[in-house]
Parts: C-alpha cells; structure tokens; sequence
C-alpha cells in the first residue's frame, strides 16, 4: 500500500436544475503528491462536495481532466472507472454507512470481495489485517447493528484501507465535530500516513483538528480562493 | 352539481397565488447564489420529502405469502378440476346400477341362431348429467331415441357374427313396474346389422376386441326357447318396425322366447308392448355416441379448468404484485448498501444478478411450496369428498413452470431498478439530506 499522485486540471462541474444550468465548479486545479493530506475546505455550497465527488472518480466532471499516477482517467468507460475506484480509492463518509445486517468482518472484505479474483483465504486476512490496524479485530464476528459509534467508525475505516488503496478519500462530518472519537479518527489518518504513505483527500467546511495537511485548497463559489 | 364542483375543484390544479413566483429568480451571474424562496428562507422548518414511494407498502413477508396463496390457489383449483373430471369418468365407467338394453336383429342374418355378448366400455350420456353405466348389456333395461349407437356388439355362435352399427330411437330408463313386470319392453327402434365373423372366434367367457373395442362374451342361446341360455329369463319384445325388418323363422323365435317366459304369445305380448309404448316416449332419452360423450366431458372439463385457472391466475397475479412491489421497497430500504457497493466498483449486470437471484429464490421458493400446499390440499379435498386422488402431474408441471417464468421475470424488474442507481445522485441528495 502506497500513496499515488492525483492531479485534476481546470475542472468545470455544470449541473442543470430545473430550466437554469448552474456552474458549481469552475476552472478548480489540484495536485496532491504521493503521500500528501489534502484538505478540501469551503462552507456548505460552495462546490467542495462535487469536486470531492470528481477528484474519487464518482461523477464526471463536465470539462477538465483528471490523472491519478500520470494516468488519465477524464471520460474512461463506466465499467473501468468501477475497477478504478475499487483498486485505488478507499472512501469514508458518513453517507455510506456500513451495511446493518452484515457481520463487521463482511462489511470489511467488501471492496475485496467486489474486486473479484482474490481467495476466500486472502480475503479474509486482509479483512482482519484491517480490523486489527483500527484496533477493532474483536467486533470482526459482531453484526453490525450492535456495534456503538465509535465502533462503526473504526469498522469503517478498516473497510476503507481493506482494498490496499492508494488513496483515503474522506468526507465524514465526524471529523468536525470534534471530541474524542473525532480525535482518535485524526490520529489514525496521520498514523495511517506515517505507516504507508496513503495520500490523504479530506473534505471539510474548516480545518479538522489532529490532522497536519501538506496542501489545501479553499473553494469559494466554485474556484479556488485563498481568500 | 354541488358534489360535481366540489370534485373538481380538488381535480383541478390551483391557479397559483399572485406573490408566488413559479420559479425563483435566475442568478444573475454564477457567483450569485440563487435565492431560496422556499420555507428553509422564511425560516421555517422545511418537510422532508419523502422518497420514492413504492406502489404499495407491505410488510416484508408480503411477497411470501402472497405467492404461495397465489399458487396454491392454482394448483388446488386446478387439481380439484382434473379430479373432478376424473371421478365422473370413474364413476361413468363403473355405475352398475343403471343398465341399458339394447335390442337388435339384422336383415342379413335372418334366423340365424342368435348370441349374445356383453359390450362394454361404452361410454353413454343421458341429458340432465346423470351418467349411465358405459356397460351395454342385453338384459338392461334403458330404451334409445334418436341416435346411433357406434358400438359393437358380439354375438357368438358356431358362426360367430358381429354387430358394428346400433341405431336407438327411443327409450327411458328403468322403472320399478319393469322389474315388477319381470320383462322389459323395447321401446326402440333398433337397428343393427350383423357381420359374420371368424368361424373360430372367442367362446362365452372369454374377452374378444371389436373394433378396437373389448367385449366379455357372457354366454349363448343357442334357441330363442332353451333353457340353457342365460337371457332364456328375459322376454323381448320388438317394436314394429323392427319386426317387419325380420323374416318369419325369426319373429317364431322371439315368439317361442316370449312364451319361455310364461306369457302368451303374439297379441298379448304385443298388447303389453303397445300399452308400455306410451310410458316409453314421455321421458325420451338421447344417447350420444362416446366420442362426443367425451368431448363434453372434456369441455366441460376445461371449461372448469379456465374458471378455477382463471382465478387463480388473478390470485397470482396479486402476489406477482406484491413481489415486485416489496422487492422495490426493499431496493428502497437498501439504497445505501447499493450505493456502497457500486462506490467500490459493484455495477450493472452484478447488482442486477445479486438482486435478482434473491428475489428468484423467493419466487422459486414461495411456488414450490404453493405446489406442496396446491397437492396436499386437492389430496385433503378429495379425501374428504369421497373421490379417486389422481396425481395431477399436468398442474404440477403447469405450476412449476408459471412459478419459475414468474419469479424471473418479475424478480429482475426490481434488480435492474436497483442498478439503475445514480451514485452521484444519490451522494448529492445524502450530501444535501445532511446539510438540513
């Protein structure tokens, strides 16, 4: 597992609503280097969500291009940008909850199991690997709907880093919150950083605490403003 | 009128009120952002919108029990149908009680010593349902109007001859004045002609096949006065018509039978007849040839079938419903699971067979168990009203094949609802869900 150079080049996001074309994203660059944390920031509305989106290769950007390891993915078949996504990107977000009525072990192996080609065995051991990086190897056997928060968390992030990416993508209004679960969060993003060299994408309407950040990239309005 | 305004007043849409924009105000550049005129603005709290609602609500049990209704339905009704058809045929062919006489005598076998045989598997119908024993026997005692008989008859002599054609006129069936009378009269106009057969044909006893046919060969009178014939007990008496088609060695004989029987000879056995002649043709009774006894059977047989079939279709067809309608729902309720696996690359085909197999299961499971039901309640049914259970391997193998067509068809509907799932879409509304 290593990190992996993500650059995203005058990224425009046009979205139609009702009669009226609305410009979320206009002309936005980044560039993360291998094993960099990157803060996305910007108050509610402002674009930073569908950039986050574009940059994890969830949605197409409506002009603009995007590179991940000098590799460029702008309009790849759907299919492909799946395979993608699985091999590179690990995603957190409280929008993606884990799956209630499995066991957290199978919640773990998902993007795994999904990847296809990998044994029951490798899968398993991956699976459990991750458990045991965040500490949460005792809940592998427990359904998920009988775990607390904080464990749900740490489940979630296991499953997040189970697909060896290069990549953490994180939008989770957890880290904003602060308090001690938000703290033990931040504290294993900067160890996970240290220990693989993962490149870090965090999304986040202000700077989370914890968490040192290499690069940051306010959007205001649709662009970048450092203002 | 008053109720007819009312209606359309809530039929029609609102004309809207004059301070409320129908869309809100285009931004003026895209750094603007574009003005809330809705109740978030006013501060007010803003109503979640529900998400898409399904066609009905039911409980997640629903698709189960709705299936297995649906095709224990039509499997009972359709095995009660075929048992129903089945035990009529039964009882058609087994009912000893009602016996009918035939009469015959042929213009080309004139004083031929006569024999007589019993015809059986016949299948006759007499109108008002009542069905008679498909057994032709000579000392029965029904009287034919009308219609040709297509049977065979054997009678068995040293030359053995054969009847292939009967032609029934008239006739009733038994009364208790017949018995008391110790003869039977023929009503009937009997037509019959005789073919002679095989010198070395069956002797009475054995089984002998005519026409496809097979016939039990009771016995023989060798003379219209022996006494070793069994039939010597039975007197019979020919309508006219039917005795001037016969010569006059053969009409001695019949008179000599007549007088075994220990009543007078010529007028008073025709006295007899004349006087029954009048019972005979109030209650006239048709006889049908058996082909088309059984094409009424089987349509009426079918006719059951399409009835009880039918409702049971639409039985299934409630519980198809229900299927894809909770299996929508449960799409519905699973949305984030769907969005978590297509984010780690799960897509189109996958999410359609991950779906749509656990929702053929359900189908599959639910119909084989509506076809255990469907037996084992037309085996009770059939128990209980007395009839002969005859497996119905045609509504088995009907219902095997409607569940399995059914369960493919409409458990991939919800699948594919299922991979149409737009992540972006779907990350937006959560993101925007959230920010409320």
């Amino acid at each position: 597992m290593s990190g992996a150079m993500i650059v995203l080049k005058e990224i425009k996001k046009i979205y139609k609503v009702g009669p009226m074309f609305v410009e979320t994203l206009k002309d936005v660059d980044f560039l993360a280097e291998e094993g960099q944390v990157a803060l996305i920031c910007g108050e509610d509305r402002t674009g930073r969500s569908a950039f986050m989106r574009i940059l994890g290769l969830i949605e197409q950007p409506t002009a603009g291009e995007i590179f991940i390891d000098d590799e460029n993915l702008t309009d790849i078949p759907h299919a492909q940008m799946c395979a993608i996504r699985n091999a590179t990107f690990g995603y957190l977000s409280d929008l993606l909850p884990l799956i209630e009525f499995q066991t957290a072990l199978d919640n773990v192996r998902l993007p795994l199991h999904i990847r296809g080609g990998i044994s029951r065995k490798a899968m398993y051991r991956s699976a459990m690997a991750s458990l045991e990086y965040m500490e949460a190897a005792d809940l592998a056997t427990v359904p998920v709907k009988k775990l607390d928060q904080e464990q749900r968390k740490r489940v979630a992030l296991a499953r997040a880093i189970a697909g060896e990416p290069s990549v953490l993508w994180v939008d989770d209004i957890w880290l904003t919150k602060g308090g001690a679960e938000a703290d033990w969060i931040a504290g294993k993003i900067m160890q996970m950083r240290e220990d693989v060299g993962l490149t870090i994408i965090i999304s986040a309407a202000k700077p989370p605490a914890g968490i040192t950040f290499d690069i940051t990239l306010p959007i205001k309005n649709g662009r970048v403003d450092f203002n | 009128m008053d109720i007819i305004k009312r209606i359309l007043s809530r039929i029609r849409p609102k004309p809207p009120e004059e301070d409320m924009p129908l869309i809100p105000p285009l931004p003026r550049s895209i750094d603007e952002p574009m003005e809330n005129t809705g109740a978030a603005a006013a501060g007010e709290p803003v109503e979640k919108k529900p998400g898409r609602k399904t066609v009905f609500d039911l409980p997640p049990m629903a698709p189960a029990i709705f299936y297995v209704i649906g095709v224990s339905c039509l499997l009972a009704m359709g095995s009660l149908a075929i048992i129903a058809g089945e035990d009529a045929v039964r009882r058609r062919a087994t009912n000893e009680d009602e016996k009918i006489l035939i009469k015959y005598s042929s213009d080309r076998h004139v004083g031929s010593p006569v024999r007589y045989a019993d015809i059986t598997q016949i299948p006759l119908h007499v109108p008002g349902l009542k069905w008679i024993s498909p057994v032709f026997r000579l000392d029965g005692y029904i009287f034919w109007k009308g219609v040709e008989i297509n049977a065979t008859m054997a009678g068995v002599t040293g030359d053995f001859f054969r009847i292939n054609r009967l032609e029934a006129v008239s006739g009733r069936l038994l009364r208790d004045l017949d018995h008391q009378m110790n003869y039977c009269v023929l009503g009937a106009k009997v037509f019959a002609m005789m073919e002679e057969s095989n010198a070395s044909s069956p002797r009475p006893g054995n089984s002998i096949a005519l026409n496809g046919v097979p016939f039990t060969i009771l016995g023989v009178m060798n003379e219209a006065d022996s006494e070793g014939s069994q039939f010597a007990d039975r007197m019979v008496i020919i309508h006219e018509e039917a005795l001037e088609r016969i010569t006059d060695n053969w009409t001695e004989g019949f008179i000599q039978a007549t007088a075994f029987q220990g009543i007078e000879t010529g007028p008073v056995a025709f006295g007899i007849k004349n006087e029954l002649m009048k019972q005979l043709f109030d209650t006239p009774v048709t006889v049908f040839h058996g082909d088309e006894i059984r094409t009424q059977l089987n349509l009426r047989m079918k006719t059951n079938m399409a009835l009880l079939g039918a409702v049971g279709a639409v039985t299934l067809l409630i519980g198809i419903m229900g299927l894809v309608s909770s299996l929508i729902a449960r799409v519905n309720r699973r949305k984030e699971e769907i969005a978590v696996r297509s984010l780690y690359g799960e897509h189109g085909v996958e999410l359609v067979a991950r779906y749509g197999w656990s929702g053929l299961l359900w189908g599959v499971f639910g119909g084989l168990l509506g076809l255990a039901g469907g037996i084992w309640l037309s085996w009770t049914a059939s128990q209980l009203a007395g009839w002969q259970y005859i497996f119905p391997m045609d509504a088995v193998e009907f219902g095997v094949i409607i569940t399995f067509g059914a369960s493919v068809l409409f458990a991939f509907y919800p699948a594919a609802y299922a991979a149409e799932l737009d992540l972006a879409a779907y990350l937006r509304a959560a993101y925007e869900s959230r920010e409320a």
